[in-house]
């Protein structure tokens, strides 16, 4: 069942109908979807999977989501978090990461309008999401990536088939690009013209969280932050879960960011929404976004709901995912790896009491530049020859 | 300086329909004088009251933000290309 009332702009309050459009033609503000939220409560019932899927826009069957809240005892204990769980999205089914999320609700409205094909820029994991599930829905992806992406990072969307372009400069490059190619061709592009309904996919995210903790709230949840979509949404589903009568306690948002491409914990440390982009400088890929869209909501999310953000050091997120692999098994990408090193910051200085329950967002699965960094003794780097190989075998027996 | 200059589609009302327009200026301050000069009410939709550009749009010389150069006092020479661009469409998730 669909509750959706319409669009309204954040920033001057224009109404409009949903339709393929992103931002207000008043304010160039973006829009976003509001609910019937009372209708969806009355009709499917409170706390029900149904109504949270529904106010995420998932489709009936969706694949993915419902991934694993994992109670991390041993990380926690080394980082000083007695009560520290982690939600992890790269056990993800489809694509594994949380974009599988927001392409599902993105590409329900797609479908609705009969659209064909469909784009987006992506660093990685949103190409993978969008062409595994383009191909479910019989529309053609065409996806945008930076200049020396990884092959290996978009293995399902090489795999695919879909047209890819490599754009030269960074993701914000790339990005431009795809969002004058919509502009010029009026394509359907997830996170651009599609994106008040991609973005809402997310809230599952938070639901999940939520409806797993009913008993014990998370006082605190740490994410990574990109472009700050993710970070908008879990304010979103907060406020929505108020709305409807069902938030108890609250929980306040913590943001992390690689610090050599932080624009949102600078705006939040100097107390303001405004955003001063900057030039990427880190190795995590998922999140290098000098110029993220959502960062002034995302601020916004962290300082209204009493939270903080903290940028780290690639060295110190790269220590994290060997902590995680070796405490809880979990093998997560370069993002997830900064919430957990922004989170143990964050109880360091005590921001975040270590004895209250947190959740950190593992935002996808592991990463390539993960594995490049901390490559083991025991894998070879080898030219695809007998040569080669014969070169390292002689020389290891 | 003779200028072109990209026109979002909310923005094309006040130019004809036109998606590109050409216009004059030394500095992007001096073009979006002149834009307001040959299609008047474009100006209050590109920046706020103080004179300031609108928070959700950017404008971009030739490729690049002119947020990295001098904003609106970026200079400009002959035959540059400028695009007017809702911030929104030109960021990720």
């Amino acid at each position: 069942m669909n509750f959706v009332k319409g669009l309204k702009c954040k920033e001057c309050g224009e109404r409009y109908e949903a339709s393929l459009r992103f931002y207000c033609d008043e304010c160039f503000g973006p829009v976003e979807l509001k609910f019937d939220l009372a209708g969806a409560v009355e009709a499917l019932g409170r706390g029900s999977v149904d109504v949270f899927s529904s106010l995420s826009l998932l489709p009936e069957g969706f694949k993915a989501g419902s991934t694993p809240l994992v109670r991390a005892e041993r990380l926690g204990k080394r980082l000083g978090i007695q009560n520290l769980y982690l939600k992890d999205e790269g056990a993800s089914m489809l694509s594994h990461s949380f974009k599988d999320r927001v392409v599902a609700s993105a590409l329900g409205m797609a479908k609705s309008l009969g659209i064909k094909t469909i784009a987006a820029a992506s660093t990685g994991n949103l190409a993978n999401a969008l062409a595994v599930q383009a191909v479910d829905a019989g529309m053609d992806a065409v996806i945008f990536v930076p200049e020396g992406t990884d092959y290996g990072k978009i293995a399902q969307a090489v795999a695919s088939g879909c047209r890819i372009f490599e754009v030269a400069g960074n993701y914000d490059d790339a990005n431009r690009l795809c969002s004058e190619v919509q502009e010029a061709l009026g394509w359907a592009v997830v996170n651009g013209n599609l994106k008040p309904y991609y973005l809402e996919g997310a809230k599952s995210l938070l639901f999940e969280i939520m409806a797993l903790m009913e008993d014990m709230p998370p006082s605190a949840i740490v994410a990574p932050m990109g472009g700050g979509g993710l970070m908008r949404m879990l304010k979103k589903g907060l406020d929505e879960l108020k709305a409807m009568g069902m938030l108890k306690e609250e929980t306040a948002l913590y943001g992390a960011q690689a610090a050599g491409c932080s624009p949102i914990v600078s705006a939040v440390k100097a107390g303001t929404e405004d955003i001063s982009p900057v030039k990427p400088d880190t190795a995590i890929g998922a999140i290098a976004i000098g110029d993220p869209p959502d960062g002034a909501y995302a601020a916004r999310a962290i300082m209204e709901s009493g939270g903080k953000a903290e940028a780290v050091l690639d060295a110190d997120a790269m220590e994290m995912l060997e902590f995680l692999r070796e405490d809880e098994g979990i093998s997560t990408g370069g993002a997830g790896a900064v919430a957990l090193a922004a989170a143990a910051s964050f109880v360091k200085s005590g921001d975040i009491a270590g004895d209250t329950p947190v959740v950190v967002i593992l935002t996808d699965g592991q990463s390539k530049a993960a594995r490049e960094q901390a490559r083991p003794g025991n894998v070879s780097k080898i030219e695809a020859n007998l040569a080669a190989f014969r070169a390292i075998w002689e020389e290891n027996t | 300086m003779a200028v072109s200059v990209r026109i979002p589609t909310p923005l094309r009302k006040f130019t004809d329909g036109k998606g590109e327009v050409e216009a004059s200026g030394n500095t992007v301050t001096e073009v979006v004088d002149n834009l307001e000069a040959n299609f008047p009410g474009i100006k209050e939709k590109l920046c706020d009251e103080s004179g300031k550009l609108r928070k959700f749009l950017n404008i971009y010389l030739n490729d690049e933000d002119i947020r990295f150069m001098d904003s609106l006092d970026t200079e400009l020479r002959d035959g540059d290309s400028l695009a007017l661009i809702p911030a929104i469409a030109g960021g990720r998730f």
